[in-house]
């Protein structure tokens, strides 16, 4: 029976979403992707042979000698002998077969604390790392770059051996040739480079080391440095005082330029805390006044911008003419005439008309209305006047008063300046007055220094210079001596968090490549000089072993000797209670109360340098913190080079964010297309990309990418980040560390390919993405529920429906029908499992999209095969922006232009972002399954839809006939073979992945899949497994085998910082999954649900709070209705 | 009339039957070796580093399964016990035994010989990487060792006794009242069901389950007449009282 079916009106809200500028602009390229599974072509064997391709005669005769291989030996009739070594002697804990879990803390990059961890190990290899759910300040998620470090640890070109000048060497040469000699004398012209640390250990021992070689001398560097803002709390406060935000306490938060929920992590857990004040229901699922509101300042858009109600778009330099005027603004509103006065001077000489005032001037307002709990924060890329202004606006809004301030202030006891910094050291070493330089800590000076300060041609002269670190990266070749260093999960250390609860650092295994941490290294230079064994003395020779080896660790020792400064009571016990649960309870830098004097804030402000607007003969540049690899750190981490950027999807390169006025005025032709930027002699070459919601005339350009050298050499870091993304670090100067004026841009008309993920696995409008706002929420709590089709579905009259799992006695409609050998299908009466996303909390941070590829063994697959829409991540984080619709100006547009349709314009000032996750929904009636030829993707009683690779033959069926796109299909052998060898023939050898450390890394529990099979979301069914065989066991002789509430948790759920994942068992009425903020809430929807599938999967809509009286406020929140 | 088919076509039937013979020579074997019991190594039956008997072991001397193999309860795999615990009975036993040679060079620090080199037992029962076999559920709800491993207890040398394949593995999920005993006698390779008391074992099933032991007396009578209860009355009754489900699902063993 045909059914004609018509849809209504849609309702006309005035926004749009879409992914990307192609799918706007309805380009052929868009609609291939959206149409095809794969584009045009990719399926075909289409690289030419002399890029390692293989033609289709070469195929045909190296499959053909394969098969005629297979058959000599008849190697598969004959099962290998395998062998089951046990230990000679017990190791305890050690339980063949069971995981075992260790608390530890890695180093938050950037120097600023710890972040707290679980780490998994199998037979002694960490395998992956998650938070420590139980530490009181940080929630126990993740960021991506914790998940990947573990990746890391087993990266095959990490530093593994001593060198000299670049060469191979080994320690005895060190310490006969260099350390000995150095441990005599008292650090004459020594020089040290360290890296921030909040670690009280290594602290304690830079100290030991300034008394033991007093003529020697210390400085600091980090790539990434958060000067700025210590400058100003020094200014402010004193030495040793640090001030803390509290996003939890805030209800109206100004961003200037912060991106707090990603790159700019300031204060212990910003992802949680903000979270925690944005709900929208309270924990009986009634809707809470108190979810906060947040406004951003930024020049590009930023994780924490696409969460804010209100957005600015404003070049960077602009912010602390921005920051004056809120000052003024909010002292009007307050009536504080102390911060008037204060920044009367400074805000006097801006020019407010240039701004967008009504929506300064309103923000301010709303922000004076919520004194007491109203929070401005500042980005740490800013100088200090930006941070001193930002203080002075929290005193007039009572932001450090009371016992819920909304900043705390901490003393963390340190009575030292801080370190000088590398211009400081530079100077020394161009008058030649460093003999020795050390270079310890993750940063590649060499490469990340200002680029004015010369630092390799400087480090040349000096006669000797050593570096540690785990890196082997320029500085390592450079240097004289390279000493390896030890991985966090190798060493023994000890980290204190921003409010100075401390936590151990212990190692999950000795160091692969006999590497020092940081602290065994200061133990070493600290060590009396050794007195190695006369030659031929044999007894001596054994003896000096024999110490070595007996001596206990000496990480640890000094580790536990600064523990037991900290600890109180029993210290012993103290001890191993930090080992387990990752933190020492109680402990916590003292409340320094701390008050700012406006008067400083006047005389640090006063004569402040405003600069203008930047234009497109001088364009301003914004070196930001790369997503992917940090400062550069992660450059040779394949897992975070190839998942996309959240904003830009942009994977394996970096690119310079321009806004389309921008581009257009530079006469640009498209994305992709290399610009040659010039600031004063500093001219480098990188490819330009529209990036929605940037700011005019701004480039912002991610650092951290070693990419080509000055003469176009690849530079040599690794097999996986040699040569990949464009180096910006010439760009950043002493005076101009990141945002950098008065750069000259131009089109070169060569075009570098960028492999942007934004239009793969395209669902095409439709109401995917749902938000409201809160007033609309709480006039209808539902209304998400109505948006797009899902208010006018007909009835379901499909002839499939699939089994009726949630009722156990009734589980098939067809039991006949749905298997020939009439076996009944079963249900699990106990088990059922389901899964919520919030897309409220959620901020697209791909923290869960890296926690399960270290969970599930899944590959990467290199740029090539990025552009071929082949990335395998199980977890697509979708994400879309949306613009108020400009009809008018879109049909103008639409006239001109040849054939191709003209461009929709994009109102940069309008635009929103909203992420969406998607993984497989393990639908009850599951399209995939019904075009398996041979059942290789079935249901399971407890309500999943399994994917069993040994049965799958690759026919892709599934794939296509996937709604939701989440099935993943091996094209190569990813997981065997390195990315530059994929396209080798089946008999060569493999050299890759599978011969190197890496495969140390792999979860023995999940099958490493092999080429030519599809894969997905399995909602990590061996975990789901794991704990239902624990609860048989544990059940014995009992009938009771439902899993305990809540026990199962997904990798992705652990991973997420803002709890936006919530997965359980909907047959336990007290597990989340079935709770208010999960299924029960009225904002629960399913994605498609027109198709009668039954996902397990549902989303949560976002709720925006907007303010009222904001401009372009009635537009902020108006989900997705266009999305039909 | 002349000829419609050109000469070569004579030969084509014989090429037919040559192609289909050589198929059919392949398949025969191919067939044959799969179908038979070699194909899953029943009967493998390889030599150890150490003629380690479990004859005497677990037979005469009537050590349980889980002296040595200690984790079975606790973990997915049955471990190889450690050679020291080899070491613990046998540094007072039978030391100086030739067989026992390879042991004491991997743990007896004292003995000339010793290298402190790791025993490499070769593996007998095998399930493929992509089967995930967890033996603590199953020694933990009432399938003894036995199912899978046979009469250990009566083997000099050990060997592979059934087919682990995945019709094995299936037969028991879809009846698994055929193979489950007495949780105390998990590890009794020697248990019979003619043991069990059937009075006692009612009430054991009526305590479990909250009905009454009459009923359950009921069930197992043929024409009003009491029966030795068969090891599949005795599964049927602790598969009801526990709750017994075995999973069937891919998910169960593929991941």
């Amino acid at each position: 029976m045909k059914r004609k079916w018509q849809h209504p009106e849609t309702p006309d809200t005035g926004r749009q979403y879409w992914r990307s500028l192609g799918e706007l602009d309805e380009t052929p390229e868009f609609q291939s992707w959206l149409e095809r599974e794969f584009p045009q072509g990719a399926a075909e064997l289409a690289a030419p042979e002399t890029d390692g391709g293989v033609s289709r005669r070469n195929f045909v005769r190296l499959m053909g000698a394969a098969t005629a291989l297979a058959g000599f030996g008849m190697t598969s009739c004959r099962r290998p002998r395998r062998f089951l070594v046990p230990f000679n002697e017990h190791v305890e804990w050690n339980v063949p077969g069971n995981p075992l879990f260790y608390s530890t803390v890695k180093p938050r990059i950037g120097g600023l604390g710890g972040d707290p961890l679980v780490v998994t190990t199998h037979e002694g290899r960490p395998t992956k790392v998650d938070g420590n759910r139980l530490h009181p300040a940080v929630s126990g998620g993740s960021d991506a770059f914790m998940q990947a470090s573990v990746l890391d640890l087993y990266d095959p070109d990490r530093s593994n051996n001593y060198l000299a000048k670049g060469g191979k060497s080994s320690a005895a040469d060190f310490t006969d040739q260099f350390l000995t000699d150095f441990q005599k004398g008292v650090g004459d012209g020594a020089a040290f480079l360290v890296g921030d640390s909040s670690s009280p250990t290594r602290n304690r021992l830079l100290k030991d080391l300034k008394k033991r070689y007093p003529s020697a001398e210390f400085y600091r560097h980090e790539a990434i440095s958060h000067d700025g803002c210590a400058e100003a709390q020094e200014i402010l406060f004193g030495k040793g005082v640090r001030q803390v935000p509290r996003f939890d306490r805030a209800e109206k938060i100004l961003s200037l330029d912060c991106d707090f929920l990603g790159l700019d992590r300031i204060g212990e857990d910003p992802v949680k805390e903000f979270t925690q004040g944005r709900q929208v229901e309270d924990a009986k699922g009634k809707v809470a006044k108190k979810m906060n509101r947040l406004y951003v300042v930024e020049p590009a858009f930023t994780l924490t911008g696409g969460m804010g109600d209100h957005r600015l778009r404003l070049p960077a330099s602009q912010i602390l003419k921005v920051a004056a005027l809120f000052a003024s603004e909010i002292a009007k509103a307050t009536g504080d005439a102390a911060l008037k006065t204060a920044v009367a001077a400074t805000a006097g000489r801006v020019n407010a008309a240039v701004f967008n005032q009504k929506w300064i001037i309103e923000a301010a307002k709303d922000l004076a209305a919520s004194k007491g709990k109203a929070l401005v924060v500042a980005g740490s890329r800013h100088d200090k006047e930006v941070h001193l202004l930002v203080a002075a606006i929290n005193t007039a809004l009572g932001a450090y008063k009371g016992a819920k301030a909304s900043l705390q202030t901490v003393n963390t006891g340190q009575k030292e300046a801080r370190l000088p910094g590398i211009a400081d050291l530079a100077k020394k070493m161009k008058a030649d007055m460093v003999r020795t330089l050390m270079v310890i800590g993750e940063s590649d000076p060499i490469f990340d220094a200002p680029a004015d300060l010369n630092f390799a041609e400087l480090m040349a002269k000096v006669p000797v210079s050593v570096h540690l670190g785990v890196r082997k990266n320029l500085t390592a070749k450079a240097a004289t001596w390279h000493v390896p260093g030890a991985h966090y999960l190798e060493s023994w250390g000890d980290l204190q968090s921003a409010t100075g609860i401390y936590s151990a650092m212990q190692p999950m295994l000795l160091p692969l490549y006999n590497g020092l941490s940081e602290i065994e290294f200061f133990i070493k230079l600290l060590a009396e000089p050794e007195k190695a064994p006369a030659e031929g003395d044999k007894e001596a020779e054994v003896a000096h072993v024999a110490a070595i080896e007996d001596q206990p660790l000496p990480g640890l020792a000094e580790v536990k000797k600064t523990f037991a400064t900290l600890a109180k009571g029993d210290v012993k016990k103290a001890w191993n209670a930090t080992l387990r649960d990752g933190y020492l309870d109680k402990s916590k830098f003292t409340e320094a109360k701390a008050k700012v004097d406006l008067a400083k804030v006047t005389s640090g402000i006063d004569g402040v340098k405003l600069v203008d607007m930047p234009y497109a003969e001088s364009i301003e540049v914004v070196l930001t913190t790369s997503a992917a690899v940090y400062d550069g750190r992660f450059a040779n981490n394949g897992w975070m080079q190839e998942v996309p950027d959240p904003i830009t999807k942009l994977t394996w390169d970096n690119a310079a964010l321009l806004s389309q006025a921008t581009f257009d005025k530079l006469g640009l032709k498209e994305d992709g297309e290399l610009m040659e930027v010039t600031v004063g002699e500093a001219v480098i070459k990188v490819p330009a990309l529209r990036a929605p919601g940037q700011a005019d005339f701004t480039i912002t350009l991610a650092l951290g990418y070693y990419g080509h050298d000055a003469k176009g050499q690849e530079v040599e870091i690794g097999r996986v980040g040699s040569g990949v993304g464009f180096n910006a670090y010439p760009l950043k100067t002493t005076a101009a560390s990141y945002v950098v004026r008065g750069a000259k841009v131009v089109g070169t008309g060569k075009k570098h390919i960028l492999a942007l993920t934004a239009e793969h696995y395209s669902m095409e409008g439709r109401a995917l993405a749902r938000e409201v706002t809160l007033d609309n929420y709480e006039e209808d709590p539902s209304a998400v529920q109505k948006h797009g089709m899902d208010a006018h579905i007909p009835e379901n009259i499909s002839l499939y429906k699939g089994p009726d799992l949630m009722n156990a006695d009734n589980p098939v409609n067809d039991t006949e029908r749905s298997n020939p050998w009439n076996f009944p299908f079963r249900v699990d009466p106990d088990h059922q499992w389901a899964m919520t996303v919030d897309m409220h909390s959620c901020l697209g941070c791909n923290a869960c999209t890296v926690a399960c590829q270290a969970e599930n063994n899944i590959p990467i697959v290199g740029k090539a095969e990025v552009l071929n829409g082949r990335e395998m991540h199980w977890i697509r984080m979708d994400r879309y922006f949306t613009t108020l619709k400009q009809e008018d100006l879109a049909s103008q547009f639409r006239k001109g232009d040849g054939d191709r349709p003209g461009r929709r314009t994009v109102d940069d000032d309008s635009v929103e972002m909203i992420p969406q996750l998607i993984g497989c929904a393990q639908c009850e009636a599951a399209p995939c399954e019904s075009v398996c030829p041979v059942n290789a993707t079935v249901h399971t009683s407890d309500g999943l839809n399994a994917m069993t690779y040994n049965r799958c033959i690759g026919t892709r069926y599934c794939a296509n006939n996937c709604p939701y796109k989440a099935r993943r299909f091996n094209y190569f052998d990813f997981n065997k073979r390195a990315i530059d060898q994929l396209r080798l023939g089946p008999l060569a050898p493999a050299e890759g992945n599978a011969t190197t450390t890496q495969q140390l890394q792999k979860n023995p529990n999940v099958t490493v899949r092999m080429r030519g099979v599809i894969e997905k979301c399995t909602y990590c069914v061996q975990r789901i497994t794991t704990a239902k065989v624990a609860a048989k066991a544990k059940a014995r002789e009992s009938s009771d085998v439902q899993v305990p509430t809540n026990k199962v948790q997904t990798a992705c759920q652990v991973a997420c910082s803002a709890d936006a994942i919530i997965f359980g068992n909907l047959k336990d009425p007290q597990d989340d999954v079935n709770q208010k903020n999960a299924k029960a809430s009225p904002r629960n929807y399913e994605l498609l649900k027109y198709l009668g599938i039954r996902a397990r999967t549902t989303y949560l809509g976002r709720v925006r709070n907007p303010n009222p009286s904001m401009p372009g406020a009635a537009k902020v929140g108006k989900a997705t209705s266009e999305m039909l | 009339m002349g000829n419609f088919f050109p000469r070569w076509v004579n030969w084509i039937p014989l090429k037919v039957i040559f192609c289909l013979s050589v198929v059919g020579m392949l398949v025969v074997p191919a067939v044959w070796y799969t179908a038979t019991a070699k194909y899953t190594r029943v009967g493998y039956e390889p030599q150890q580093p150490i003629p380690f008997d479990h004859s005497i072991h677990a037979g005469q001397l009537g050590m349980d399964c889980r002296y040595c193999h200690s984790f079975v309860e606790n973990s997915k795999h049955s471990n190889i016990p450690v050679a020291e615990q080899c070491w613990n009975c046998h540094k007072a036993i039978r030391t100086e035994s030739d067989k026992l040679v390879k042991l004491r060079e991997a743990v007896d620090k004292n003995y000339e010989g010793y290298t402190g080199e790791r025993l490499k037992w070769v593996q007998i029962h095998e399930t493929p990487d992509y089967a995930y076999f967890d033996h603590s559920v199953h020694v933990n709800r009432g399938v003894s060792c036995m199912e899978c491993h046979g009469k250990v207890n009566e083997m000099k040398v050990v060997r592979q006794e059934k087919s682990l394949s995945m019709g094995f593995c299936l037969d028991c999920h879809r009846n698994p009242e055929k193979h489950l005993r007495p949780m105390d006698e998990i590890t009794n390779l020697d248990w019979k069901p003619e043991d069990v008391d059937r009075h006692e074992f009612f009430k054991y099933l009526a305590e479990k389950t909250g009905k009454s032991a009459k009923d359950f007396a009921e069930g197992y009578k043929v024409k009003g007449k009491e029966l030795p209860l068969t090891k599949e009355d005795i599964g049927k009754g602790l598969k009801e009282a526990w709750n017994v489900n075995p999973p069937e699902s891919c998910t169960a063993c593929h991941r």
